[in-house]
Order: structure tokens, then sequence, then C-alpha cells
């Protein structure tokens, strides 16, 4: 392990990654038709905007009850937060037009935490390890198939990664300066008010903090303080956050802080395919997270990953039997810890697995931290090999080559899996068509009808009625607000009056293929939309259809 | 050894080179749009009444159905078995093989880029036809408050709605019980337990009003064999009391099918003497709310 100094240079180098990969983000978010979560939370957010300009012209009432309860009532199960910040990006839209999109207005906030979050990998990763880690592991967590796809997103789960990562780097920051208390509770405070997954900080650092007090006792020199301090700050600071980003708690919170908490504890389970099971209910397996993670990340990255591990843990381990101090923080443990924390959460057979990968999206960061490690030792490795009359040049260039060669995979299959990210997986799977093969879930959420443009323009010209499926109502209307189908095409409920209807492809959507059938009379879709081969989204006709 | 254990940091890149090479082997193995059309057409030219199409793996279906859908009845795809038909053709890709194909060699084997077409012999048909195509040719009854009364054929606009978990729309062709929406008999596909379609008769199991389906003239023959479930979330849960369908042969009660949530669809044999004999179908259970149960019934040679 070589400690750095993080220089302005690298912050700039931090900036530039990040303000990239937000362009990125902004290029290629037209291209993904609004989630069945996504329009959820954009309709809240424009109650939250409406509430924000309410209170801006009369500041008397925003305090009142009615008035807030008028604007937080609807999506009361998730903080304020995030949604608070779609709000005002939506206001900057709705007064100076500043993104020419709504969805891309109520997009841009997430889009802009994806891509702080790189700024930070980088900046711990050089901090811990080098400058070579720390960019390895921003690029290696920005090339990610499916946290890619949920970078564009106007949803908590990118979001909440950046928290729980930013907590992380703060509470191991206290441990130097115990003056960094304050941030910390802020930043905890942010976490918790982004996503419940936060709830967990506390004692995953706990944990940390009583191994680093065995460390110390054991080693008798390395420097923590003496009390959990931390804790205080977390739960005095943090709760407070919350508070104050979501008026929906400033009247009678206690009881609606208690249906939040129940409401999550409780969270009802939802369809979801794993070898060709659709699992609907508890005992989920406990190879789930695993499995799939091992399936969705590109294989390089893990196994740079596994590398980084397998270094840091030789290298604690043989410190602890010499009895040597290493990193008086021991950063590698608290983030081994946070890096299995959100796949055991996962993995315990009562937890809903509704959401595929997105709910251990913290661990991934963690991860790329690790993968960045394993590159620098590699390149280490690779130094040591070259032959002495290598110039200088030649090993200058080598991190650069390195870098490429190993994150060439996972830039080509983020690529492809564009459009339809929560459909692909690495070849570990056998690709997209082999999970196909071992009944693995296809997508969900009904975004993928978005990609569907060039058949309206052609189906229905001047407008008609289509049945969306798992596509919320919302989504669809947003997809022709932004110019995505012809005018007066919407949606309908009832298939009987549709002129087109839509089936995303999952184990259980088979139901809709069904009624389809029954009220249409022809099993005969007019189009599949396909993603190397697997089906994903079927269109019918309707034969009582009123465009025919 | 040494300097072997120096050449370590080229096998992350070797992975990375075996990933992307297995990443565009994947690619390429994708069969293209114009093989599955040629091999429907080859199809499609060839295809008889009494022939069955299957398609391996299952996840291609859609695509299938694209190119072949309109040659295949809502009969054919939600079919219990291969009993009516003569011959079964199966379109594969991967070196998959349908799941009800028979353990024979095919009489017609053609590839079509990545797309393999066969087709199979099967054993001579035993179904002479299946009371789910007579449906309209019933009497349906419903008893409440202790009254039978006729359930109104109804030809017209299908019901509205159509969402995941109504298990089925009541479509163009029902029998209506009442105005409760799930008071209807008719002839549908729905998802059983293994997700897979299944044509049936959609016969509601409510507590206190029975209803009974009845054929009054059907040519029986030596067995009759009734496959019967319930729609998937209707019995996923494992949670509802049993239903009973109670068939009748003039009059005659026959032993009754007892289906219990998480069963499945159940096959039952009911041996039958070849004559022309009325038929009723009565399904009973205290269940409250999802009653979709669904049955069909085919007339068999087989002793």
């Amino acid at each position: 392990m070589k400690t750095t100094a993080i220089t302005a240079r690298d912050q700039l180098l931090g900036l530039t990654l990040c303000v990239a990969y937000l362009g990125l983000l902004v290029a290629t978010a037209p291209e993904l038709g609004l989630s069945r979560d996504e329009s959820i939370y954009l309709y809240a957010a424009e109650r939250y905007a409406d509430y924000l300009e309410g209170a801006l012209h009369d500041p008397a009432k925003a305090f009142e009850r009615q008035f807030i309860d008028q604007h937080y009532q609807v999506n009361h199960e998730h903080p304020g937060l995030i949604k608070g910040l779609f709000a005002l990006s939506s206001l900057l839209e709705r007064h100076y037009g500043l993104f020419g999109s709504l969805t891309l207005a109520h997009r841009f906030p997430a889009m802009v935490c994806a891509s702080v979050l790189l700024w930070l990998l980088y900046v711990m990763g050089t901090g811990y390890a080098g400058r070579p880690a720390g960019l390895f592991a921003a690029l290696a967590y920005a090339l990610l198939p499916r946290p890619f796809y949920h970078a564009h997103l106007n949803c908590f789960d990118v979001p909440i990664v950046l928290a729980i990562t930013a907590t992380v780097h703060a509470y191991s920051s206290t441990l130097r300066s115990p003056r960094q208390l304050w941030r910390l509770g802020l930043v905890f405070g942010a976490a918790l008010a982004t996503k419940h997954n936060s709830w967990v900080l506390p004692a995953l650092f706990a944990i940390h903090f009583v191994w680093l007090q065995c460390n110390q006792r054991w080693h008798r020199h390395a420097v923590v303080p003496p009390h959990p301090y931390f804790l205080a700050a977390m739960l005095l600071i943090g709760p407070c956050v919350l508070v104050a980003t979501w008026p929906w708690l400033w009247h009678d919170g206690w009881t609606r802080f208690l249906w939040y908490a129940r409401f999550h504890l409780r969270h009802e389970y939802y369809n979801m395919a794993y070898f060709g099971v659709n699992y609907f209910r508890p005992p989920f397996p406990f190879s789930y997270p695993w499995m799939m993670t091992l399936i969705t990340v590109p294989l390089t990255t893990l196994l740079l990953g596994a590398g980084g591990l397998w270094c840091e843990s030789t290298a604690i381990l043989s410190h602890l039997r010499r009895r040597l101090p290493r990193d008086p923080e021991e950063r590698a443990v608290l983030w081994l810890g946070a890096m299995l924390a959100p796949l055991l959460m996962i993995a315990l057979p009562s937890t809903p697995i509704f959401g595929g990968t997105k709910h251990w999206f913290p661990a991934y960061p963690f991860m790329c931290l690790f993968a960045g490690i394993g590159f620098q030792q590699l390149l280490a490795t690779a130094r040591k090999s070259l032959p002495e009359h290598w110039t200088t040049r030649s090993q200058r260039l080598l991190p650069a080559g390195l870098t490429l060669g190993l994150l060439l995979p996972s830039a080509v299959e983020t690529a492809h899996s564009h459009r339809f990210g929560l459909s692909h997986y690495t070849p570990i799977a056998g690709g997209v068509p082999g999970a196909a093969d071992l009944g693995m879930n296809r997508q969900f959420w009904g975004f993928t009808a978005g990609s569907l443009e060039r058949f309206f323009r052609t189906a229905l010209p001047n407008g008609g009625k289509v049945h969306v499926c798992d596509m919320t109502h919302l989504a669809f209307h947003m997809l022709g607000r932004e110019g995505h189908l012809p005018s007066g095409v919407e949606p309908t409920a009832h298939l009987r009056d549709a002129d087109y209807a839509l089936v995303h492809h999952e184990h259980h959507f088979a139901d809709m293929d069904f009624q389809i059938w029954t009220t249409y009379g022809t099993v005969q879709p007019v189009a599949v939309l396909s993603y190397d081969g697997v089906p994903i989204l079927s269109v019918y006709r309707n034969p009582r259809g009123q465009t025919h | 050894m040494m300097g072997k254990m120096r050449l370590i940091w080229l096998a992350p890149l070797a992975c990375a080179a075996l990933e992307l090479f297995a990443h565009a082997s994947i690619r390429n193995g994708v069969p293209a749009d114009a093989d599955y059309r040629a091999a429907a057409e080859r199809l499609r030219a060839q295809l008889r009444p009494t022939d069955a199409v299957s398609v391996a793996p299952p996840w291609i279906d859609p695509i299938v159905r694209q190119y072949l859908g309109d040659q295949m009845p809502l009969a054919m795809v939600g079919r219990p078995d291969l009993a009516a038909y003569e011959r079964l053709w199966t379109i594969s890709i991967r070196g998959h093989r349908a799941v009800d194909a028979p353990d024979q060699t095919a009489n017609l084997e053609r590839h079509f880029g990545g797309v393999t077409l066969r087709r199979y012999a099967l054993p001579r048909p035993t179904e002479r036809y299946n009371l789910v195509e007579l449906l309209q040719s019933a009497a349906v009854t419903v008893d409440k408050d202790g009254r039978s009364r006729r359930c109104r054929p109804y030809r017209g606009l299908p019901g509205p709605g159509g969402a995941l978990g109504r298990g089925t729309i009541p479509p163009s062709e029902r029998f209506q019980c009442g105005r409760d929406r799930d008071a209807m008999v008719a002839a549908v596909v729905v998802e059983d337990l293994a997700l897979q379609p299944r044509y049936c008769v959609w016969h509601p199991a409510l507590a206190n009003q029975p209803i009974t389906v009845r054929f009054p003239q059907v040519e029986l023959s030596h067995t009759l064999i009734i496959d019967a479930g319930l729609y998937y979330e209707h019995e996923r849960d494992e949670a509802h009391p049993p239903v009973t369908l109670q068939v009748h042969i003039n009059d005659q009660a026959q032993a009754p099918l007892v289906h219990h949530d998480g069963q499945g669809f159940l096959r039952h044999r009911i041996h039958t003497k070849p004559q022309t004999a009325s038929l009723s179908f009565t399904a009973t259970s205290q269940r409250t709310h999802n009653p979709g149960f669904c049955w069909s019934a085919s007339i068999r040679d087989t002793p």
C-alpha cells in the first residue's frame, strides 16, 4: 500500500472524469424511455416543485401542514432530498428551459451523482494506493453495464451509492481528524435523506471501530479515537438532515417516520426470475446477489477486484502476524465491510429481490477500489518483468496500455448494453442468449418500450391507442411529449380499445401474452424487439383497432 | 519457475482478451431474422391442419410466432399434449431440442443459418375433439341463492381491462353469469402454474354459486381426459380452499377431480363407452376470491 497525498492536479483529473462521464450520460439518455419508477418519482418531484414555488411565493405557507401534505403525500415511501433535487432541476427547466427536456431535467441530478462518484472513487483510490489505482477504480465503475444504465435515471439507486461511498470516506477521515465529524454527520444525513440502504452504516462503522480498537490493543501504536464519536455525529446530525430535507416529517413526524420504516422493513415481494424459477415470496436463494454479480459484472473487473482483495488480505494478515502498523484507519477492512454488507443484506432469504442488481450497487464502488488495488499490483509486477532495455517512454506507456487492455471488455460490453441495460449479461452467463437459456430475468420497469419509436412512427403516424403493458401511462405520455411518438398516440388501460398492445417479456408476463391472445384471437405479434436475438418486447395489433 | 511467475501479470490481459472474444462470438452466434423467416416459409409450405409446432429454447417463441403465428391456433399453442396431431415441427437454435419432440430421428431436418427445422412423425392421433372447441354448443347455468339461472351467451366486444394478474379478459364470445366480471365462462388461454399457456374453459369456482357447463350431446369414445388447474396467480400462494370438478355423464356422477393450490394442471382420466351422451361439468369451492379454474376435456379413442 502506497499512500498518496491528493493534490490540486488530482482534483482536476477527478473533475475531468466527472464532467466527461456526465457528458456521456446526457448524450446517451434520450435513447432510454422513462422507466416505471422514474415516472412515479417524476410525478412526485413535480409536486415538490410546486411546493417550492408556492413556498417561495408565500413563505408562511411553507410550514403549513395542509400545504405540505398536498404536495408531499405522493410517494412518501421515500425521503425528500433527491426528489427535491429533481424538483429544483425541473424548476430550472420550467423557468429557463435549461435542459430542453423535462425528462433530462429530472434525470440530471442523479447523473451528477453518478459522475461525482467517479471523482470520489479516484480520490479514494489514489489516496489509498496511488494514482493508477484511483484512475482504474473510477474507470472500472464507469464501465459497469448495469450501473451505467441506472446512472441515467431519476431514481435513488445511484445517488445512494454516492451517498454511502461518501459516508464511508467521511467516516475514515474522522479517524484521522476528529474535526471532520460534522462533515460525517452531514454526509450521513444526506444518505439517510436519499434512501433507506443507509440505515446499515452506523452498524458497519461500529464493527470497523471495534476492529480498530482490538488492533490498537494488539499493536499499541495505531492512533484511533478512544471513543466512537462518529456515532454521536451520525445519530445527532443525520436525522436532522433527513427531517430538514423532507417536509413530510414536519408534522406528525414520528408516526410518519415509523410508517416509512415499516414500509421498507415489510416491503412487498415482486416477481423475479432466477434460474428458471419465478420467485415471488421468500425464501429467496442466498446465491442470488453473488451469482448475479458474477454474470453481470465484466469478468476482468471481477478478477482484478479479487486480486486486489487477495493482496490486501495477505498484507493485513502479514502485518498482524508481525505486529507492524499498516494503514491506521484500516481502510481495506472498512471497504471490505462496505462491499459485503449490501450483498449479504440481499442474500438474506427474507429480503425481497425485486430490484435486480441495483440494490447492492453500493458494493460496487468498493469492488472497483479493490480492482484498482489489483491493477496497481499488476502494474508493479509488469514493470519488474519488463526487459531492462525498455525505454522510459515505454515504461510510461505501460499504465495506459494496461488500463486500455483490461477495461476494453467492460467498455465494449457497456456500449453494447445501452438501451437494454437490465437485459445485459456477460459472457460468463453466455451473454444475453445464455442468460435466457438459464432462465434469468430479462428486464423490469417497462422502459424498453422507448425503443419502439420507429415502429410507432410507421404504424400510427396519425395517432392511436396503445396498451403499454409494464410501462406506466405517464412514462408513455413523456415519450410523446418529448417527440419520440407521433402526436395523438395515447396509452389505454383496455386491450379491447387499443390499436396495438405491448408485452414486456419477463417470465410471469406470459400472462399478458395470453390475455392478448384471448382478446385478439391471434398469437401473432406484428413486431418483436429483440436484443442479441432474445425477445424483449412483442407488439400485437388489435384486429378491431380503429386505425386499420 | 520465477521467470514464468514474472509473466503472471499477463493473465488478466489474457482474461480480458478471452472475454472480448467470447462477447464477439456470442453476438456472431445470434441467428438472423432472415434465418427464422426462411425456416418459417419452408414450414408454412408444408404445414397441415393436423401438424403441431414447437420451439426450442422456449424463449424464441415470440420470434417464431411473429413469422408463423397466423398458422398457430389457440388450441395448438395451448395444447395439453400431442394426442391431436399427426406430425410435429420443431424450430430450434443453439443446439436445443424441443421438450415434446419424440425420442426418434426426425423425418426431415433442414438448417437455415443458425435455425434448425425438424419434422417428426407422431403416433396415430387419439384425440377426436376437445370440448373447449365446442363450448358454444353448451348450456351454462349458475346456482345462486337456491335458484338455477341460465348464463347468457354473449357475442360482441371483449371485456374491459388487461393487466398483469387479471388472468383473463372476457373474450368476445362468452357466457355471462350476472354482472360480476369473474362470473363468466369462456374458451380462453390462461397462464398455468408453470407459466405455460393452457387453452381451456374458464370456469370460475366461487363459494355458494357453482356454475355448471352442460353439453347435451357428446359423441364419446373410450376415454375422457380432463386437464384442469387454476390460473397462475390464483393458486401460486397455496392459500385457498380446493376446487372440485364434478363430471356427470348422462346425469351419472363420475369420480370428482379435486384440485389443491400448488398442484398446477392435473390430468384426470375417465373411462367411457363409445356412445352419445350428455356431459356436465360443475366446479365448486369455498373460495371467495381467486376463482380462476380452467379445464379442457379431450375425447379420446385410447382405452
